[in-house]
């Protein structure tokens, strides 16, 4: 009997604390709407060549031909009418194959992007960047307009209504241009290599999940 | 909502399928980070784990010289996450500048919103929700048979296999170590007393989670008829990897590493027998307090 006694009281603080823990030892399932961001991206490859070092090309590619929304989508287990939001996060560019000439570099490089008539917009701008080795990709710096981002944006929110609706957007509309600007330096050798340029791309959207809490 | 009615049953069924929904997309939502905020965003993560999976291993201090002693149950332990932080500060990935206000985003207890944060160019980065959650539990089945020379070996295990197509192909849980008698070295002591070791590791998909924990505790205790208070005092290390595949980048994985951390743990709880029937309930000061119950069979 005195030991009962001597336990009653830690055998009441443990009752008193498992039964305010209750919760945490019996979990439910709950189902939360979550917000999740998933990330997405699309490259367009260059090359180039010539003997002038004047950058001064241009380059037209259907963003869908590399971009595919419904199926980073669906690889994500997002619903597309459950997408909130879609937006450029940056730009990434790599060498590929790399310049004959070792010391070569792109110096005060710009891109423009056209579509549909919206431009030239300056997308990226002050871009300098070593070609004569092959690169993993690095980030470019975007211009601090944002014009061509903005514009970027409507595109992909274009692509976004579309899928949402069962269909595709006009081509027109998701056609860009791009124009490379820039000086290649050393300017006596002739310039040959090839690069790439990645649209990086963030999206959310809502998933219900079953959490154990 | 679903409340399963058996308490076991509900959260072993947790551990194996509630839970991996909440994985899966807890793989999506770590591709759109970098390696900083991942790891910034599951920093709750390796502290919850630590304080349940080192919770209710050893319930006694008695352990037998000789004879053969065994039981197979099943162990689970909870944490409050009241104390853990909801929201992080992110880091700028590169190439990407933010530009005030610079938001907080949630970690993966904190709130379910996504987080925009503007940057310089127009360009917009998104960081994920979280799962919304208080508390934390973790269920574990156990076995431990004894006795040689005051021995007795604990073994925790846990393995299911998914579809190949499956975001979560496997799940993987393995604990082994043993408690030793200090008691049978000194007589004289008014209390049964054992010194007791105890490694875990727990695998999601091979790699997306790979957490390893050390504990180590001097467990005493006393019987009375039946019940048997014990208490025990030890500590706790552990460290997480994690491995996911860039967004951005596909093919291209993203590790993080978790820094070991050794945390004290202390425990007090009381032990009960009816025939064959063990149950228990103990308190746990540790990485996160936290309580933990107990269901075995043995004798």
């Amino acid at each position: 009997m005195r030991t009962m006694k001597r336990l009653a009281l830690p055998a009441l603080v443990l009752a008193l604390g498992l039964a305010n823990g209750g919760c945490m030892l019996i979990p439910e399932i709950k189902d939360r709407i979550v917000e999740l961001a998933v990330g997405g991206s699309t490259a367009v490859e260059f090359v180039s060549v010539g003997t002038i070092n004047t950058f001064n090309e241009t380059s037209t590619v259907d963003i869908l031909d590399g971009f595919n929304l419904a199926q980073i989508l669906s690889d994500a287990g997002v619903d597309v009418a459950s997408v909130t939001h879609i937006k450029i996060s940056g730009v990434d560019y790599r060498v590929t194959v790399p310049d004959p000439n070792a010391s070569r570099e792109i110096v005060d490089g710009t891109i423009t992007t056209n579509r549909n008539g919206s431009g030239p917009l300056p997308l990226i701008s002050g871009f300098s960047a070593a070609a004569g080795a092959a690169s993993d990709w690095q980030p470019a710096p975007l211009d601090p307009n944002g014009a061509a981002v903005a514009d970027l944006n409507a595109m992909l929110q274009s692509i976004l209504d579309a899928l949402k609706n069962g269909t595709s957007p006009p081509a027109n509309l998701t056609t860009i241009t791009f124009h490379i600007g820039g000086q290649s330096v050393p300017t006596l050798v002739p310039t040959n290599f090839t690069w790439q340029m990645k649209v990086k791309i963030t999206i959310t959207g809502t998933v219900t999940v079953s959490v154990p809490t | 909502m679903r409340r399963p009615v058996a308490a076991f049953l509900l959260a072993l069924a947790a551990l194996a399928y509630g839970a991996l929904p909440a994985a899966a997309q807890l793989i999506e939502n770590l591709g759109a980070l970098t390696a900083e905020n991942a790891k910034k965003y599951l920093e709750p993560l390796p502290e919850a784990l630590s304080g349940t999976m080192n919770s209710a291993i050893f319930t006694t201090g008695n352990v037998p010289v000789t004879g053969i002693n065994f039981s197979i149950g099943i162990k689970v332990m909870g944490v409050s996450l009241g104390g853990q932080s909801r929201v992080y500060t992110p880091t700028d990935p590169p190439g990407f500048t933010s530009v005030p206000p610079v938001q907080q985003a949630p970690t993966v207890i904190g709130t379910t919103q996504a987080v925009a944060q503007g940057g310089q160019g127009g360009a917009t980065v998104y960081y994920p929700g979280g799962f919304d959650v208080d508390e934390f539990a973790f269920a574990a089945p156990q076995v431990s048979i004894g006795s040689v020379l005051g021995t007795r070996a604990v073994v925790r295990w846990y393995s299911q296999s998914f579809g190949a197509h499956d975001l979560i192909t496997k799940v993987h849980y393995f604990g082994v170590g043993g408690q030793h008698s200090i008691s049978q070295y000194f007589t004289q002591l008014p209390f049964d007393l054992a010194l007791g070791a105890f490694y875990q590791e727990l695998k999601l998909s091979d790699k997306l989670i790979d957490s390893k924990t050390y504990h180590v505790d001097l467990t005493g205790s006393k019987s009375y008829s039946i019940l048997q208070p014990y208490a025990a005092v030890g500590f706790d290390s552990m460290d997480m990897d994690v491995e996911y595949e860039d967004a951005t980048s596909p093919g291209t994985n993203i590790a993080v590493h978790f820094d070991r951390t050794t945390h004290l743990h202390m425990t007090a709880g009381v032990q009960a027998k009816l025939a064959f029937v063990l149950v228990h309930a103990e308190a746990n000061l540790a990485a996160i307090n936290g309580l933990a119950v107990g269901l075995s069979f043995g004798y």
